[in-house]
This record gives C-alpha cells, sequence and structure tokens, in this order.
C-alpha cells in the first residue's frame, strides 16, 4: 500500500496531537484532580493539627491564643461542614480487669450535627487529629466539603479541555502546514524526477527551501544541468557520428552499388562461362560417346549395306530365276529377300534409335523428369562408353560384369542427366583401369556394374579395380575444375555435375569408396517414391 | 484513705490497679491541700474604665463563666485571672466555677472552641494587676484587697473580697 509523505507527516503529527491530547485530556486532569484532593486532605489534616495543638497548648499552658486563632481560621472556611473535640473516656469494668474506650462530644460546631454521620465519602473529607494532655484524652474532628474540590477538579478539567482543544487545533494546522512545507517541495521533486526519467531536460522550476529538502532541490537542478549539458554534449557528438555515418553510409553504399554490378557482371560472365564449360563437357562427353555411337551405328550400317547387297544380288538371282520359270527357286529366294529386308529393317531402327538417344544426350535444356528403366540404361551407358573407350585405345579390354535387379521396374528420373552421370564415372572407371594396365601388362580390368532396389531407393554401384583414388586427393574430386587428367583433356566438371545431378536434380546421395592400387566404388542413391 | 495507703504498702493490689490508685490518691492529697488554700480571700480588681464598682457574686460568676461579654457602657469584658496551677488560681476555681482546675481548664477549652472571649492567664499577680492596669474593660482575681494604681477595687456583694 503506498503512503505518500504528506499523510505520513499527517498521521505522525495526529498520532502526537492525539496522544498530547489524552494526557491533557485525561492523564493531567487525572493527576492534577488527585494531586488536589491530596492536598486538601492534607490542607484539612493540617488545620486538624493545628488545632490540636491549640488544644494541647490550652490545657497545658492555659493560652488559649493558639486554638482561637486556629478555630477562627477553620470557621472562617466555606467548606467546613464541622469542627468538634471529642474526649476519650477509659471506662473500666467493675474488677478493673477490662476497659473500653468512649468518645463523647464535648463540643461541636455547629452544634447539631453529629458526629456518627462524619463518615470520608466524596462529598466530604472527615479528618481526626489525636492529642493527649494530663487532664484528658481527645481528637479535633473536623469535616470540610470537598465542593471546593470538585469545583476545581472541573475547572482542571475545563482548562484540560479548552487546552486539548487548542493543543488539536494548532497540532493540526501545523500538521497540515508542515505536511504542505515538506510534501509539496517532495512531491515537486518527485514530479520534477519522473519529467527528467521521461527525458525532459528542460530547466526545472522548483521552489528552493531553507532546509535540507532545499539543497537536496539544488542539488537536483545541478544535476539537472549537468545531465542536460552532457546530454547536449552527446547529442552534438551523436548527430557527428551520425552525419559520418550516413557519409559512410553512403560511400559504401556507392561502393556496394559498384561491387554489385561488379558482382552482377562477373555474375553473368560467370554464368556464360559455366554453360560455356557444360556446354564443353557435354560436348566433351559427346566426343566420347561418337566413338562408340560411331562403332554401334556402324555394325547396324554394315548389316544394312550388306543385307541390301545381298538382295540387290539375291533380287537379281530372282529375276534370273523368274525368267527361268523356276518357280521354287523363286520361291525360295523372295523368302531370303523378305528375311533379309527385315533385318535390314531391324538394324535400320537400331541405328534410329542410336541416334536418337545421341540426340537425347545432346539436349540443351534441363529434361523433366519421367519413368526410366534404369537397368537399361546402365546397360546402354556401359556399352556406349565401353565402345568409346575401345575407340580410342584399341588395345584396351576390360572384363564387365553386371548385376542387374530385375525388380527395380521403372524409376522417376531424368535419364539424360543420368546417362551423363554413368557415362563420367564409367568413363573415369576405364581410364583408371588403362593406366593400371599400362603400368601392370598382367592385370585384368574388370569393371562391376549392379543395381539394387530397396524400400526407398535404388542403388547404382559401378565398382573399378583400378589405380584407386590417392586420400589427399579424395575430398577435391567433387569439386568443380579438379581433374588429373593433363590440360586439355578433361574439364573438371565431370564429377562436380554428377554430384549436383544426383544431389541436388534427384534429392540421392552419390559415396565414394576408394583403396589407393586396389580400386574405387561409385554408389549412387536415388530416392523412389 | 488511711485504709487504702495501708493496702498499697501491703502489696494487696495488682502493680497497673497499683499505679492508678496512687494517681488517685495523690489527686486526693491536693484536693485536700487545695481546700485549704480556697479558704484564702480573693478580691476583684479591676480597670477604671468598664467595670462597675459593685458587684453580686452571681454576677461576678457570670462574667468570669463568659456568660456576659460587655459591661453597662458597652465597652468589651476582658477577663484575667491567675493560672490554675497557683493558689489564687485554683480558689478562683472553686469560688467562682464550683470546679477543680482541670475542669475549667476544659471548660475554658471548649468556650474558646465556641468562640467565646477567653480568660487571660497569669503565672503572677504582678503580671496580673499590670494588665488590668493597662487594659480597658479588664477585670481580674487576685489574693488581698489592694488595687494597684490606674485600677479600682470592685465590691462582691459589698465588701472587698469573697
Amino acid at each position: 500500500m503506498f503512503i505518500g509523505v504528506k499523510t505520513k507527516i499527517l498521521l505522525t503529527v495526529l498520532a502526537i496531537v492525539l496522544l498530547f491530547t489524552f494526557f491533557s485530556l485525561y492523564y493531567f486532569p487525572s493527576q492534577q484532580g488527585g494531586a488536589l484532593l491530596r492536598n486538601y486532605r492534607n490542607e484539612v489534616q493540617n488545620q486538624a493539627k493545628t488545632i490540636a495543638l491549640g488544644a494541647r497548648i490550652a490545657l497545658n499552658e492555659q493560652n488559649f491564643e493558639g486554638i482561637k486563632t486556629a478555630m477562627d481560621f477553620v470557621k472562617g472556611n466555606e467548606a467546613l461542614r464541622f469542627v468538634g473535640l471529642l474526649q476519650t473516656d477509659t471506662i473500666w469494668n467493675d474488677d478493673h480487669s477490662k476497659f473500653d474506650l468512649k468518645d463523647s462530644l464535648l463540643v461541636g460546631f455547629p452544634e447539631i450535627m453529629g458526629t456518627e454521620a462524619l463518615v470520608s465519602s466524596d462529598s466530604l473529607i472527615v479528618m481526626r487529629e489525636p492529642f493527649r494532655t494530663e487532664i484528658m484524652n481527645g481528637d479535633i474532628i473536623l469535616a470540610f466539603s470537598t465542593d471546593a474540590i470538585k469545583y476545581g477538579q472541573r475547572k482542571i478539567w475545563l482548562t484540560a479541555l479548552l487546552v486539548s482543544s487548542i493543543i488539536f487545533g494548532i497540532g493540526m494546522l501545523l500538521g497540515l502546514w508542515l505536511s504542505r512545507n515538506i510534501s509539496h517541495p517532495v512531491l515537486a521533486l518527485r514530479k520534477a524526477a519522473k519529467r527528467v526519467g521521461e527525458g525532459d531536460l528542460s530547466p526545472v522550476e522548483l521552489k528552493r527551501t531553507k532546509d535540507e529538502i532545499g539543497e537536496l532541490t539544488l542539488a537536483f537542478k545541478n544535476m539537472v544541468a549537468d545531465i542536460k549539458k552532457l546530454s547536449d554534449l552527446t547529442l552534438v557528438q551523436e548527430k557527428e557520428k551520425q552525419h559520418l555515418l550516413a557519409t559512410q553510409n553512403e560511400a559504401l553504399e556507392k561502393q556496394v552499388e559498384e561491387r554489385t554490378m561488379e558482382l552482377k557482371q562477373s555474375l553473368t560472365d560467370l554464368q556464360a562461362a559455366q554453360s560455356q564449360l557444360i556446354q564443353a563437357e557435354k560436348m566433351a562427353s559427346l566426343g566420347e560417346l561418337t566413338a562408340g555411337i560411331a562403332h554401334e551405328i556402324q555394325n547396324p550400317l554394315n548389316f544394312v549395306n550388306n543385307f541390301s547387297e545381298l538382295n540387290t544380288e539375291l533380287s537379281d538371282e530372282l529375276l534370273v530365276e523368274i525368267n527361268s520359270g523356276n518357280t521354287e527357286e523363286v520361291k525360295e529366294l523372295a523368302a531370303t529377300i523378305k528375311e533379309n529386308s527385315q533385318k535390314i529393317t531391324f538394324h535400320g531402327k537400331r541405328a534410329d534409335a542410336i541416334v536418337k538417344s545421341m540426340l537425347q544426350h545432346s539436349r540443351q535444356e534441363n529434361g523433366k523428369k519421367e519413368p526410366a528403366d534404369i537397368n537399361g540404361l546402365v546397360d546402354e551407358y556401359l556399352r556406349l562408353a565401353y565402345h568409346g573407350m575401345r575407340s580410342k585405345d584399341k588395345s584396351f579390354y576390360a572384363k564387365c560384369e553386371t548385376d542387374l535387379d530385375s525388380t527395380i521396374g521403372m524409376v522417376e528420373m531424368v535419364p539424360q542427366d543420368i546417362g551423363r552421370v554413368l557415362l563420367n564415372i564409367i568413363n573415369n572407371a576405364f581410364l583408371a583401369m588403362a593406366d593400371k594396365k599400362k603400368a601392370d601388362p598382367d592385370y585384368t580390368p574388370v569393371l562391376k556394374v549392379s543395381t539394387h532396389k530397396y524400400a526407398e531407393t535404388v542403388e547404382i554401384k559401378i565398382s573399378d579395380n583400378g589405380t584407386g583414388i590417392p586420400s589427399n586427393i579424395v575430398d577435391k574430386i567433387f569439386q568443380p575444375f579438379f581433374t588429373t587428367r593433363p590440360t586439355g583433356e578433361g574439364t573438371g566438371l565431370g564429377l562436380s555435375l554428377s554430384y549436383d545431378i544426383i544431389t541436388k536434380g534427384h534429392q540421392g546421395e552419390i559415396k565414394l569408396e576408394t583403396v589407393e592400387g586396389e580400386g574405387t566404388s561409385f554408389v549412387i542413391f536415388i530416392p523412389v517414391p | 484513705m488511711l485504709s487504702y495507703l495501708l493496702m498499697l504498702k501491703t502489696g494487696n493490689l495488682k502493680k497497673s490497679t497499683q499505679n492508678q490508685h496512687m494517681k488517685l490518691s495523690l489527686a486526693a492529697i491536693l484536693i485536700f491541700i487545695s481546700s485549704l488554700v480556697n479558704a484564702q480571700d480573693l478580691s476583684v480588681i479591676a480597670n477604671d474604665k468598664g467595670a462597675p464598682g459593685q458587684l453580686k457574686l452571681t454576677e461576678l460568676q457570670s462574667i468570669f463563666q463568659g456568660k456576659t461579654t460587655k459591661w453597662t457602657n458597652g465597652s468589651k469584658v476582658v477577663l484575667a485571672m491567675m493560672k490554675t496551677n497557683t493558689d489564687a488560681g485554683q480558689a478562683t476555681c472553686q469560688k467562682l466555677f464550683q470546679m477543680n482546675a482541670d475542669e475549667v481548664k476544659k471548660y475554658w477549652l471548649t468556650q474558646s472552641m465556641k468562640g467565646i472571649e477567653t480568660p487571660v492567664f497569669f503565672n503572677g499577680i504582678a503580671e496580673l494587676k499590670e494588665f488590668v492596669v493597662k487594659t480597658p474593660g479588664a477585670i481580674g482575681i487576685v489574693e488581698g484587697s489592694e488595687a494597684p494604681a490606674g485600677s479600682r477595687l470592685v465590691m462582691v456583694d459589698g465588701k472587698k473580697s469573697f
């Protein structure tokens, strides 16, 4: 619970005033009333003693001035209700063994009053003072009314009430004045502090009082002025910094713009170069294919030519036999011609297919995925690569072993891209085996190609027993433009493009396992839905 | 009395009782002696102003018992007496109050408490006489029948002494 300074001061003053009021209204009158009563009782007692002393002197000295003066004094008091002289007589029994003391009133004023009713009460103070003389023993009995005391007490109480009221009034006014004088500067200071806290450093208008709060106000004003100076200085410095920053930013932006332009130009150049390189790579692979393709086309063409020539000769023979009317021979020759024509058609179609495949391989645009026979693709590109290698190196011979999983079926892929990957890897394998063969004539190159279907992927594994890849360059072989071939023989993009085709184009994976001097295996994983 | 003294001598009484009885015996002896003294004559002297030349004994008793407080000329009656332990004092008690000395003391104590003017008691005759001479309205009881100068002798029942 928040209690403000003003409330606290008011509550404190109120507590003090109430405490003081309590003392002045209850405790003080009670104490004073009690003291008044005690004093009054003492006074009555003293008067009784004076009378008793006067009585003793009168009886002993026969000097009655004292008692006369004392009686005159007592009787002059309006509060006197009774004054009397009691004689105490000793009454013995007959055999003088026991006695009783009997008080008898010798004289009293006023005379009509008896002593039996003289008992102290709220309205009456009764005092007895004994005196002893040779002549008589007795008591002076004195009764005074307490009206004067009550009046005095009432006056005290009224005075206390008046004083309390004045004190309460003055106290509350003082409290209000104090709370106003103390809390106002404090609240103004708080307000100013809040304003400064919110960032408003304009000059603070605060009244300065001649006390600690005034000193605090002055210190606060000085502090705000100092903060303002520092803030202004900081602001100027900040502006200078911002200006400098803006200038630098402008210069940097300009530089960035220039660099961006340069980079854009570089990128354009690079993209052009990349396209050229990719095209070059394609052309290179096409060149490598050409030999194989030529060999592939040559075979059907040979068949076409041979069977065409044969059919020409058979046609001549057929005419001879028709002219000779040898029907049986004609029929036999016609069947042979037909059979040859069918072979010509078969081999022509085969050549056509080879040409189409070549065209597909050299197509520029990125192909779309389509269902393809991965085993057929592997078989075709293995043969193309082998014949291509053989056309370049007539002495090269390799044992090619295939283990193709017939359950694979059609797989979604870009066939020409996968064919390019297979061609790259197989060509590299043949080159590695050719290198090893040159070093070791007894060596027999063996290339194993296998496919296997798993639950979510299709695996193509191409393993050779060639030279293997040195461990220091294993990490680099998928990097663009990295090649171990002599300058002009390879672009260094074959495996890099193969990696991109498998990982980015088909979301697959390509792994390399190699042992230097023993061979290399590339394992390709293509995901299947 | 003799038998009582004999009892004291023989120790037939208890000690506390003996003390009481001793006091009573002494008092009786004193009363006896005083009765002998009382036999002496007393006379009344008065200041020239106030008291009349002659008074009856009853009037004198009334005056000395405080019942008459003013003279016929309106002046205040001022009483002068010898203290009760003097012969004249005791004789005065006997003749004017018919009381012993203690009773007179008690009498004047009660009177004083009532506000009645009390006598002025003196140890010596000369002092009393001087007081009467100097105090207007004063009247005193003395032994003998001579009034000092400045005072006069008041006749009681036509006699100088009573």
